[in-house]
């Protein structure tokens, strides 16, 4: 039994995949599989639901990214929706909220802006605290000069 | 503390089993999660290019959290030894604005832990990763 769960779902404009489960060495070619079908029969708009998702690692990540460089070569778009804090932690430490669109909620109608900030302040860690994008935030001070 | 075997299967229990160590050794939760994501690296790290299998002992001191993942590859992808014939990043790799490499996870590792130390030879690599158990940055 895969740890990975895949679903898919077409809608009128765009390609809801699900992720479920963990997303690890051992599940790569399973999901590799999934991404190439949708980008070899023409996707344009790929949705990645990564509510379900509790772990993915850098193979995992790097697999979602290869996607939207494919589908981008395209014409075509990938998003990743919903990261569980664990998922995405990973992403801002790969800096993958800087190469992609990640979005807080399904269908939230507004865009990217600040999640990574959200993203930042929310998760625990070192390096991660503090605003790099997003108007109005206060930067992080680092340590005071003396 | 822990010596634990590891394939590509067993992936996930050994990410559940470190997860479960370090938070008993008394890593804050976020940090424990690092903890099980940086093994978690090296271990399919070793797994992919080490050789298929490898080994993770864990230890724990009043000051830190030390994880030593080895393999018997002869230099697993990624690692600052540079052997010939080691891989490089492939030509869709080099087109993406984020710099892909095989050992990517490594570079994730460098970025959560507190201490790395990277030995490798013919019998095979080794990785030390060391976190602190008190949390930098408190006065």
């Amino acid at each position: 039994v895969s740890l990975l769960g895949i679903a898919v779902e077409s809608q009128q404009f765009s390609v809801v995949m699900r992720l479920s489960g963990e997303a690890d060495l051992s599940t790569l070619g399973q999901l590799r599989d999934a991404l190439n079908d949708q980008i070899s029969g023409g996707a344009r708009q790929l949705i990645i639901d990564l509510s379900g998702l509790r772990f993915a690692d850098s193979s995992s990540i790097r697999a979602l990214t290869d996607a939207h460089l494919a589908l981008r070569a395209q014409g075509g778009t990938l998003e990743l929706v919903d990261p569980q804090p664990n998922v995405a932690r990973i992403l801002v430490l790969l800096g993958i909220d800087q190469v992609l669109t990640v979005r807080p909620q399904p269908d939230s109608g507004t865009a990217g802006a600040g999640l990574g900030c959200r993203l930042r302040l929310t998760l625990a860690g070192r390096r991660i605290s503090g605003c790099r994008r997003g108007s109005g935030a206060q930067p992080h001070a680092g340590p005071r000069v003396r | 503390m822990l010596d634990q075997e590891f394939g590509e299967t067993t992936l996930r229990v050994l990410r559940e089993t470190v997860l479960a160590h370090a938070t008993d050794a008394g890593m804050p939760e976020g940090r424990a999660l690092d903890v099980m994501l940086a093994v978690h690296e090296l271990a399919a790290n070793a797994v992919e290019h080490g050789g298929g299998t490898g080994r993770l002992r864990m230890s724990v001191t009043n000051r830190e959290l030390i994880c030593q993942v080895s393999d018997p590859g002869p230099a697993s992808s990624g690692l600052s030894c540079n052997t010939p014939g080691s891989q490089r990043p492939s030509a869709t790799a080099r087109i993406s604005p984020w710099s892909y490499e095989p050992g990517h996870g490594l570079w994730l590792v460098r970025q959560i832990a507190d201490h790395i130390s990277v030995t490798c030879g013919p019998a095979g690599s080794r990785v030390t990763v060391a976190f602190a158990m008190l949390r930098s940055g408190i006065p």
